[in-house]
Formats: C-alpha cells, sequence, structure tokens
C-alpha cells in the first residue's frame, strides 16, 4: 500500500477515535469491504421495507367469501424475509466491524480519500472497465433511435478498441460481420424484430432487410 | 411387447433414410440452439414446426424431441467454456463448470457434462418406457399442496448452496423471489410493484437477469482485472473433448448420477416444472449426496458440481414427456409446443395413445434414447466448433460474448428494457461477486417463486383458507417436513451457536477478501 502524504495533511481524527492513517487503511477495495457490505445490507434492508409499505397499495379483487390469501400475501413473506436476513447480515457486520474496527461508521476522511483516489489514480483496467459500462450505456441509449445495424458495428468496434485490440481492419470486419451474422440469422431466419430505428434509419434497414 | 415395439422404432428410425436424416438435423439444430445465447430449445421447436406439416407425425414429432433432448445438453458448452449458459437449463452447470474451465480442465468439465447428460437422459427414458402409465397415475393425485411442497423443498436446498454464509444466500434467495413477483398476479392479474410502468407489467424475464448474472459480470470481472477466460493450465489441455470423463471422476459420482436422474424425471413429470427447475433441484441434492469435504468444494470448479445439473436437467426433459403423452399435460415450456404439434398433426395425447398411436410413441421414446446416445458420439466434433472460437484474441472473445449476450437478451420479449435489465444485473452480479453474495440463490428463487406463489394460494383457495392442508395432506407433510429438517439441519450441523455465526462470516469474508 503506498504511503501519501495527503492523508497526514487530511486526516485528523476526531477526540476519542483511534488515529488512523486514511490511506493506510484502505484495502483494495478503496473503501473497507466490511462497510460496503454492511452499505449493500442497509440499501436492500431500506428497499425492502419501502416495498412492504407499498404492499398496501396492492388491491385484491374479493369474490364472494373467497379464501384466496390475495396478491399481497405472497411479497410480504418473500419481502419479510428479504429484510429479517438484510437486517441479520447488516448486524453481523456491525458486529464484525466493532471488533476489527472498533468503530461502527468509517471515519468520513478515509471515504472521501478512498473515493477521490478511485477516480484520481485509475489503472489502465480500471479506465477499460468504466469506458465499457459508458459505451455500453450509450449503445442501448442510441440503438432505439438508430437501429442494430447502424448502432451495433461501430459499438463493438469501440468495445475492442477499448480493450487494446489494436488492428482497424480486423477489429472492423469482426464486427461488421458479427453484427450481420447475427441481423441474418435472428431478424432473417428466426424472425425475431430487430430495432430499425425511426425515419431514414427504418428506412436503410428495410433496405438491407430486402437484400437478403 | 414394449421390447419389440421398441426394437421396431429403432428399426424405422435408423433404417429409413428420411427418418435418419431428420434425426440428424434435429441432433445438430438442437445442439446449436442450446449451445447459442439467445437461441434455445423452445424457441427452435417453435420455428421447426411448420416445417413438420410437410412431414409424416411419427417424423415432425420425433424431431422436435430430438431437437429438446439436445438442447437441454448443450447449453452446458458456453456455460463451461464462457460463463454464458446458453440456455437456462444449464445455469447451474456454469457454477463448476466455468471455474473447472478456468483451471485448465475443460476437457474434463466437458466430457462429465456431457456424459452425465446422456446418463440421466437415458434413465429418464427407460422410466419414461417403463413407468408412464404408473407415474402418471401419480402425478395426477398430486394436488397443488404437493406442488408446493415440492417447490418448498427446492428453496430450502440453498441452506447447501450458500453453506459458509447462508444468512447471505437466503438473503439473495428471497431477492430472487421477489423479482419473480413483479407484474401481474398469477391468481388475479392484479398489477405488483409495477409502479404504472408499463414494462414491469410482464415481469422480470430470466433470461437477461442469468446473462446480465453471468456473461456480463464475467466480462466486467475480467476486464477489470485484466484476466482471460482460459485457464493457465490450457496449454496442457487441446481442448478437445472426449465422450467419457476420466476413470477418476467416474468413481466420484455414480451415486448422483443414479439418485439424480431419478429426481430429476420425478421433477420432470411436474407441470410446468421442466429441465430448469430438475437443474436446480439436481444441483442442490447432488451437494447432499455427496461427502462433506466435497460438499464445501460445490462452486469452486468439481466435476460432481457439473454431473449433478447435467443428470438431472436430461432425466427432467425426458420425465417431462411422461404428462404430455399419458395425460395430454405439458410438463414444460418446450413440451407445451410439442403438445401443440401434436394437435397440429391432429393427435390428442392422453392415457390411449400408447395404444392408439404406438408406432409414434415409441418412436419418440426410440428417439430420445439415440439422441442421448448420438450427443456422445457428436460430441467431439460438436464442442471443436466452440474450441475454436475460445482461443480467439480476448478482445474479440469478449465481443462475441457481449454481441450474443445482448442479442439473446433481446430475443426473448423483444424489449430494449431487457437490454437494461441485464446490464444491471451485469453489474449486480459483478458487486455480489466480489463481496460474497451468492448469485445461484437469486436464480433459484426467481425460477421456482412464480411456481411456489401460485400452487400456495390455490392450494389454500381449495382448502377455504385453511393453511393446514399443507400438513394434512401425506405427501405434502413429509415433503415439508424433509423442507424444514434440509433447511435447518445444515445450519445447526454447520454454525452450532449463534456466536459463531459471526466468526463464520468472519472467515468467509477474510478468505474473500483474499
Amino acid at each position: 500500500m503506498s504511503e501519501s502524504t495527503e492523508s497526514q495533511a487530511t486526516g485528523e481524527s476526531s477526540p476519542g477515535e483511534p488515529d488512523i492513517d486514511p490511506e493506510e487503511e484502505l484495502g483494495p477495495d478503496e473503501v473497507p469491504s466490511n462497510w460496503l457490505d454492511a452499505t449493500i445490507s442497509a440499501v436492500v434492508l431500506f428497499g425492502a421495507i419501502g416495498l412492504l409499505f407499498h404492499t398496501t397499495t396492492i388491491e385484491a379483487i374479493t369474490l364472494g367469501d373467497s379464501a384466496d390469501p390475495g396478491p399481497a400475501f405472497w411479497p410480504r413473506l418473500v419481502l419479510g424475509a428479504i429484510i429479517a436476513t438484510a437486517l441479520g447480515n447488516l448486524v453481523l457486520v456491525l458486529r464484525r466491524l466493532k471488533n476489527e474496527e472498533g468503530r461502527l461508521l468509517p471515519n468520513k476522511e478515509i471515504v472521501v480519500s478512498g473515493f477521490e483516489r478511485r477516480f484520481r489514480d485509475l489503472s489502465a483496467n480500471e479506465w477499460q472497465f468504466y469506458l465499457v459500462i459508458g459505451l455500453v450505456i450509450v449503445y442501448l441509449l442510441v440503438l432505439d433511435p438508430i437501429g442494430y445495424l447502424i448502432a451495433t458495428p461501430p459499438f463493438l468496434f469501440a468495445f475492442g478498441w477499448i480493450l487494446d485490440y489494436r488492428k482497424p481492419g480486423k477489429l472492423g470486419g469482426t464486427s461488421a460481420l458479427v453484427s450481420t451474422v447475427i441481423f441474418v440469422g435472428f431478424r432473417l431466419y428466426m424472425n425475431i424484430p430487430l430495432p430499425y430505428g425511426t425515419g431514414p434509419f427504418r428506412a436503410f434497414h428495410l433496405f438491407v432487410e430486402s437484400l437478403f | 411387447m414394449v421390447v419389440e415395439q421398441l426394437v421396431g422404432a429403432f428399426v424405422n428410425i435408423l433404417t429409413d433414410p428420411l427418418n435418419l436424416l431428420v434425426f440428424v438435423v434435429g441432433l445438430t439444430l438442437g445442439l446449436f440452439s442450446g449451445a447459442i445465447p439467445g437461441m434455445n430449445g423452445t424457441m427452435t421447436v417453435v420455428l421447426m414446426i411448420p416445417i413438420t406439416y410437410s412431414m409424416d407425425p411419427v417424423t415432425g414429432i420425433m424431431m422436435l424431441s430430438v431437437i429438446y433432448a439436445a438442447a437441454v445438453y448443450a447449453g452446458s458448452i458456453s456455460a463451461i467454456m464462457f460463463k454464458v449458459p446458453g440456455a437456462p437449463e444449464a445455469i447451474m452447470t456454469t457454477l463448476d463448470g466455468y471455474p473447472m474451465n478456468q483451471q485448465g480442465k475443460l476437457r474434463q468439465a466437458i466430457s462429465t457434462a456431457v456424459f452425465s447428460s446422456a446418463v440421466g437422459g437415458i434413465i429418464g427414458t427407460i422410466i419414461l418406457i417403463l413407468f408412464s402409465p404408473v407415474l402418471a397415475d401419480f402425478a395426477i393425485q398430486l394436488s397443488d399442496p404437493e406442488f408446493f411442497a415440492v417447490i418448498l423443498l427446492g428453496l430450502a436446498l440453498i441452506s447447501t448452496v450458500g453453506s459458509g454464509n447462508v444468512l447471505k444466500a437466503t438473503m439473495t434467495l428471497s431477492i430472487g423471489l421477489f423479482l419473480g413477483v413483479i407484474g401481474f398476479d398469477p391468481l388475479q392479474s392484479i398489477p405488483r410493484f409495477t409502479f404504472d410502468i408499463n414494462f414491469l407489467q410482464s415481469g422480470v424475464s430470466l433470461i437477461p437477469v442469468i446473462l446480465g448474472l453471468f456473461a456480463v459480470a464475467e466480462v466486467l470481472k475480467q476486464v477489470l482485472t485484466g484476466g482471460e477466460m482460459i485457464g493457465e493450465a490450457e496449454s496442457e489441455d487441446s481442448g478437445e473433448s472426449s465422450m467419457f470423463p476420466p476413470v477418476e471422476y467416474l468413481k466420484r459420482f455414480p451415486k448422483i448420477l443414479g439418485v439424480n436422474s431419478v429426481l430429476g424425471t420425478l421433477i420432470g413429470i411436474l407441470p410446468g416444472a421442466g429441465a430448469t427447475t430438475g437443474a436446480l433441484f439436481g444441483y442442490t441434492f447432488g451437494q447432499r449426496l455427496v461427502p462433506e469435504n466435497i460438499r464445501k468444494q460445490f462452486g469452486t470448479g468439481i466435476p460432481e458440481g457439473i454431473a449433478a445439473p447435467e443428470s438431472a436437467n436430461n432425466a427432467a426433459a425426458s420425465g417431462a414427456f411422461v404428462p404430455l403423452l399419458t395425460l395430454g399435460i405439458p410438463g414444460s415450456a418446450t413440451t407445451a409446443v410439442i403438445l401443440a404439434a401434436f394437435i397440429l398433426h391432429g393427435i390428442r395425447p392422453g392415457p390411449e395413445l400408447i395404444t392408439t398411436q404406438g408406432t409414434l410413441v415409441y418412436t419418440i421414446f426410440a428417439a430420445l434414447l439415440m439422441a442421448n446416445v448420438g450427443m456422445l458420439l457428436s460430441n467431439q466434433a460438436f464442442v471443436a466448433v466452440f474450441t475454436k472460437i475460445r482461443h480467439l484474441p480476448r478482445a474479440i472473445l469478449f465481443l462475441l460474448i457481449i454481441a450474443f449476450s445482448f442479442i439473446g437478451a433481446y430475443a426473448t420479449r423483444n424489449i430494449m428494457v431487457d437490454l437494461w435489465l441485464m446490464l444491471l444485473f451485469g453489474l449486480v452480479g459483478y458487486l455480489f461477486d466480489r463481496y460474497n453474495y451468492s448469485i445461484a440463490p437469486l436464480i433459484i428463487g426467481l425460477v421456482l417463486g412464480p411456481l411456489a406463489e401460485p400452487s400456495l394460494r390455490r392450494g389454500v383457495l381449495k382448502a377455504g383458507g385453511d393453511f393446514g392442508v399443507f400438513l394434512q395432506r401425506p405427501i405434502s407433510a413429509v415433503l415439508i417436513v424433509a423442507a424444514v429438517l434440509v433447511f435447518f439441519v445444515p445450519l445447526i450441523q454447520d454454525l452450532g451457536l449463534i456466536g459463531k455465526v459471526v466468526d463464520i462470516g468472519a472467515e468467509s469474508d477474510v478468505e474473500v477478501e483474499k
């Protein structure tokens, strides 16, 4: 773990808390995993509680003296199980935190420093990771308006390029070939309606379809 | 009588060039449709129905049956090679198949999968041939309480899957169950948790979820770590497959093959359960059949983890023909489509079918047996195609996986939301993997939840609101007691005192961080 002078500038502990160097405490996850684990359980717990309240809005059709437990019965059972297990896990993690870290909540500076460092010192792989996610989001945003055949080859090309495949000819050929094979196989032979886009994009797709 | 008719059916397939050709085409189509994400046995059977119009009913329905049997196995190939379940039936195979591949044991993993599938399929078909009428009588006696109890037993087996961190496993199982309730409720068609959003009304589709949790999450993980999908010991492993697993493997799981083949067949005869449910039961039940030291290695890449679901899912595929042929009730989605083919050809399945359509029924039996043998024989050539894809450059391989995952997620319902869902679950899967939340229970919940709720509610409804009905009927009472024992006994055994939970939870997380 790298030593930092930044923590010395910002990392003074609150009275009563152990003297902790935020950068020293950070694991490979930048923010210690116990706290992230607790965060996941807490999000699930509060989400489930909110959804449990939402079940009061589910209205059942009552037919005579029907003995059906109703449409909210099973979801309540399930949400009850989620709440119980998320709470159980949260308690276990917090107990572990108390034993290992000496406190339940993370030092604010550790979290801030962790997130700062995460986005300041991104490795090449981390850059690729975030770029891939961003690329997929862009692809999904444009796929419906411009259609499969126009959106997919550039998406696949950019995907390969981000992953350091620097042979434009091969990459371009593969992207076009894969897109075409999927289009022909799924659209024309299996009759699965792929996104065709709107306006001129739709006209383009219909033209390509007519070629086959 | 049975043997004579069966021999006659074999002769009918093998000596008639058209039948033989149709059999080979069906086997090939089934293998490819199972192995390619986005295609599956059900879809291919649907697409082939119009082609069977021009065929003799015996030939046409034989082809559809062969496609189904082959597709159930073939999903395991992409599951093992790329962590992309080619079909939902292969979900559980991914859990040990892919880690075995990463350990450089691709050949062993594939041969274990095909051998177990063939054994499961053959045993299931033999049971189908010998006991169809008896099983049909048994199946007809099962009502909602029994069906719910079986599903509850499947859910209870989660304590085995999540051993080491049962609390987290139960949490992810419950999340899977919750995902299954989104959409219209099964009895009154009242929207639940749809928040006036149209696409939520049709619920959360299984395919985008599994492609996200497995394929997208794995690609993201490999991108972040700079890793490869191919094991380091690849140089020692040609990647070619063989018919049989290594002898030392065969000694390890005869019990799993035998028990899971019978179990899978019994799961298959339950209406609506199908091969995916068979695989879930097979994997979790398989863990109960092995010594504790092996049980704890499930999910790390052991052959037992492949043999268990593969034998059960192929047996379940055969079992699904029992209610189809004898009662006219489909046991799975694919057999529902095959039922449609029967009706389109003017044949109505039922108790008299074996008597009135003996040639057709025994040709299906023979074709199912031959399909399982055919999978063994053709596996080497078939896997070679996929092996070539595997050796493509890392970026191209990931590109192909992403492209086929996207089309796979889109193909089921043809809505863009499923693609967003796949991306979302890709990120969820990545986070779950990183923080030691098991993915398998979530899938089990999502598959079994929609089966459990209607049977629970119908059971209570028929009993006039009396929940005691589940304990008053002998079969369901036994199954529910078994479910309670199956869930709590391992917990007590593994965890002991509550205080020990803390230590075990801490240890398991420390291991993950390492």
